[in-house]
C-alpha cells in the first residue's frame, strides 16, 4: 500500500534525515512509528503526505508517486498533524465545508465518532479545549474513510477516558483495505493496539517487524532476582527487573513496547541482528 | 479529471477561501465603501470648477486604491498563514490546477467586481447630496468593464484594469502556493505573473485599438515611458507585491519549520 522505496531527505541547510530508506506498509494494520526525538517520524510522515519532497527516492500510495501532489494521490490519504490548528467554524459547519473533498466521507459516522467522544455537532471549535479539537480531527479523519490514515502523536492533549475512546473508535474502524500509521511516543496509550512497529534510528530502520514476529524471537518477563543467565537487555525498576531474552523455547508473553525501544535503542547491532537470525522458529 | 469534477473542485476551493474570510471580507468591505463616500462627500469642496478631480483628490484615491488591493492582499497572505497551519488544508486533495483556477477566478474577477460594486454604491450613496455631481452619468456597467476613469481624466486611466491583473497575479499565485509549499513554485510563480504582466502591457496596446494606456503609439518605448511617470502605481504594486509573497513565504516557512 505504501511503498518508501531508497529514500534520501535532508531539510535546507540541515542534517541528513534519511539515507536510504526504504519501507514497505500493508493495508490491514496498524503500524506504530517510533524513534528518539528528532530521528524522523513526523518526517516520514509528511513525506507520505507529500509535504515534503524526497530529495532522492519514490514514495508512492497505492501504485501512485507523491510527486506531483495529483488528486488521486491526495485522496488516499489523511493526515492528523500533532499540532491541530482548525478553523473557527462550528463543528457541523467544519463538516459542511471540507467533507465534500472526500467522496467516502460518512457523516453518519462522523456523528457517530462524536458522540463516542461527547462532542455536539453545534459546539464551536474556537472554545475548544486543544484535546477536544483533536477529538474532532480524528473523528474526521476517520470519517473521511480515506485508505490510509496517518497520526502524528494522536493521543497528546487526550485525557485518560479520552484515550480510551480514542483506542475503541480506532478498534471499531480497522478493515482488510485501510492502513494506520500512528507516531507516538505515548506507546502506553496505544496497549495493544499495534500489529506492526516501525522503528526510526540514525536516518535508518531500525525494526521492522509485526508483533508476531517479534514475539516469535523474544520473551519479555519481569523478575524480582537478577538474572544471571545471558539476556538481551534489563531495566530495574520498583519490583524488580523487566528483562529482554531471546525466545528459544516459543513461549508466548505481551509485547512490552518501551522495553523493546529501549532494548533496541541501547545495542541497536545485536538487537538487528536476533531480530534478523534464523534461530528462532517464526 | 473530468470539466464537472474540476469544476466542482474550484468552486470548494473558493467556498472555503469564502467561508474562512467571511468576517474579514465583511468588514473589509465596509471600511471600502465608507472610505470612498467620505472621501467623495469631503473631496467635493476641493473639485476644479469644470468637476474634475484635482491633484490632491487623485492622490487620495490612488492611496484608497492601492489600500484596498494592498490590505485584500494581506488578509490573503493571513489566510496562507492560518493555512500553513492547517495542515488539513494543505493535503485537501485538490489539483493544483483547480486551486489555481480558483485563485484566477476570485483574485481576477470576484474581488475586483466586488470592489466596482463597493465603489458605485458609495458613489450613488453621494448623489443625494450633489446632484450634480460628476460622477452621477456612471452606469454600473461602465464600472464592471471600464474600471474608475471617473471621466476626469485621471491619469492612468486603466487603473482599475492594473488592478484587476495585478489581484489575480498575486491571488492565483497565493492559492496555488498553498498546494506546494516550497520555494521552487514561489519563485516559479512569481517569475510568471511577472511574464505574464510585461507581456500583457506589452502586447495589450498593439491588439487593443483604443486601449486607453494616455497615449495611441504601441511599443515597449511607450510603455516605458507610461510607467516611469511615476503616476502609475504598477511600480508600487510589483513592490507590494515582492513584499507579500516575500512575507507569506516566510511566515509559512516558519510554521512548516
Amino acid at each position: 500500500m505504501i511503498e518508501i522505496q531508497d529514500v534520501h531527505f535532508r531539510y535546507p541547510r540541515g542534517k541528513d534525515v534519511f539515507e536510504h530508506l526504504s519501507l514497505s506498509l500493508l493495508p490491514g494494520r496498524i503500524y506504530g512509528l517510533l524513534g528518539l526525538n528528532g530521528t524522523g517520524k513526523t518526517t516520514l510522515l509528511k513525506l507520505i503526505a507529500a509535504l515534503r519532497y524526497p530529495a532522492h527516492g519514490v514514495c508512492s500510495v497505492s501504485g501512485v508517486s507523491s510527486v506531483p501532489r495529483s488528486k488521486a494521490y491526495l485522496e488516499q490519504f489523511f493526515l492528523i498533524p500533532e499540532e491541530c490548528v482548525l478553523p473557527p467554524l462550528r463543528v457541523d459547519a467544519y463538516c459542511r465545508l471540507y467533507a465534500p473533498f472526500y467522496r467516502e466521507f460518512s457523516a453518519d459516522l462522523f456523528r457517530s465518532i462524536l458522540g463516542e467522544f461527547e462532542i455536539q455537532e453545534q459546539d464551536s471549535i474556537s472554545g475548544m479545549s486543544f484535546g477536544t479539537r483533536k477529538k474532532v480531527l480524528i473523528a474526521f479523519a476517520l470519517a473521511a474513510r480515506t485508505r490510509v490514515v496517518l497520526m502524528d502523536e494522536p493521543t497528546n492533549g487526550l485525557d485518560i477516558p479520552s484515550k480510551k475512546q480514542f483506542r475503541k473508535v480506532l478498534a471499531e474502524q480497522i478493515s482488510e483495505d485501510r492502513c494506520f500509521v500512528i507516531s507516538t511516543h505515548q506507546v502506553r496509550d496505544l496497549g495493544n493496539m499495534l500489529d506492526h512497529l516501525v522503528m526510526l534510528h540514525e536516518r535508518q530502520i531500525l525494526l521492522d517487524a509485526s508483533v508476531a514476529e517479534i514475539a516469535a524471537r523474544v520473551v519479555f518477563e519481569e523478575t524480582t532476582e537478577k538474572p544471571q543467565d545471558e539476556i538481551l537487555y534489563m531495566e530495574k525498576n520498583f519490583n524488580g527487573y523487566r528483562v529482554l531474552r531471546r525466545n528459544l523455547k516459543q513461549q508466548e508473553t505481551p509485547l512490552d513496547t518501551e522495553l523493546l525501544f529501549n532494548a533496541a535503542l541501547a545495542n541497536p547491532k545485536e538487537f538487528r541482528a536476533v531480530l534478523t537470525s534464523k534461530e528462532s522458529a517464526l | 479529471m473530468s470539466i464537472t469534477l474540476f469544476c466542482r473542485q474550484v468552486l470548494l476551493v473558493l467556498r472555503e477561501h469564502c467561508v474562512l474570510n467571511r468576517k474579514a471580507y465583511l468588514s473589509y468591505g465596509l471600511f471600502v465603501f465608507l472610505f470612498i463616500f467620505l472621501f467623495l462627500l469631503g473631496g467635493k469642496k476641493w473639485s476644479a470648477e469644470d468637476g474634475s478631480l484635482m491633484v490632491g483628490q487623485k492622490l487620495l484615491l490612488l492611496f484608497m486604491v492601492l489600500f484596498s488591493i494592498s490590505e485584500s492582499g494581506v488578509l490573503f497572505v493571513r489566510h496562507l498563514s492560518r493555512q500553513a497551519g492547517n495542515v488539513h488544508a494543505l493535503t485537501l486533495p485538490v489539483t493544483p490546477s483547480s486551486r489555481l483556477c480558483a485563485g484566477m477566478l476570485w483574485g481576477g474577477i470576484v474581488v475586483p467586481l466586488a470592489l466596482s460594486v463597493l465603489f458605485y454604491l458609495a458613489l450613488t450613496a453621494t448623489l443625494p447630496f450633489f446632484p450634480e455631481h460628476h460622477f452621477g452619468w456612471m452606469s454600473p456597467l461602465e464600472l464592471l468593464t471600464g474600471g474608475l476613469n471617473l471621466g476626469t481624466g485621471l491619469y492612468p486611466s486603466n487603473m482599475f484594469f492594473n488592478a484587476l491583473m495585478y489581484q489575480l497575479l498575486f491571488m492565483a499565485g497565493g492559492i496555488y502556493f498553498k498546494s506546494s509549499p516550497w520555494i521552487k513554485t514561489w519563485i516559479c510563480v512569481w517569475v510568471f505573473s511577472l511574464l505574464l504582466v510585461g507581456v500583457t502591457f506589452l502586447v495589450t496596446p498593439l491588439l487593443v485599438p483604443g486601449f486607453s494606456m494616455g497615449v495611441a503609439a504601441p511599443g515597449l518605448y511607450v510603455v516605458l515611458e507610461h510607467y516611469m511617470n511615476g503616476v502609475t502605481m504598477y511600480p508600487w504594486l510589483l513592490v507590494s507585491g515582492c513584499m507579500y509573497y516575500a512575507l507569506a513565504y516566510y511566515l509559512l516557512r516558519e510554521k512548516q519549520a
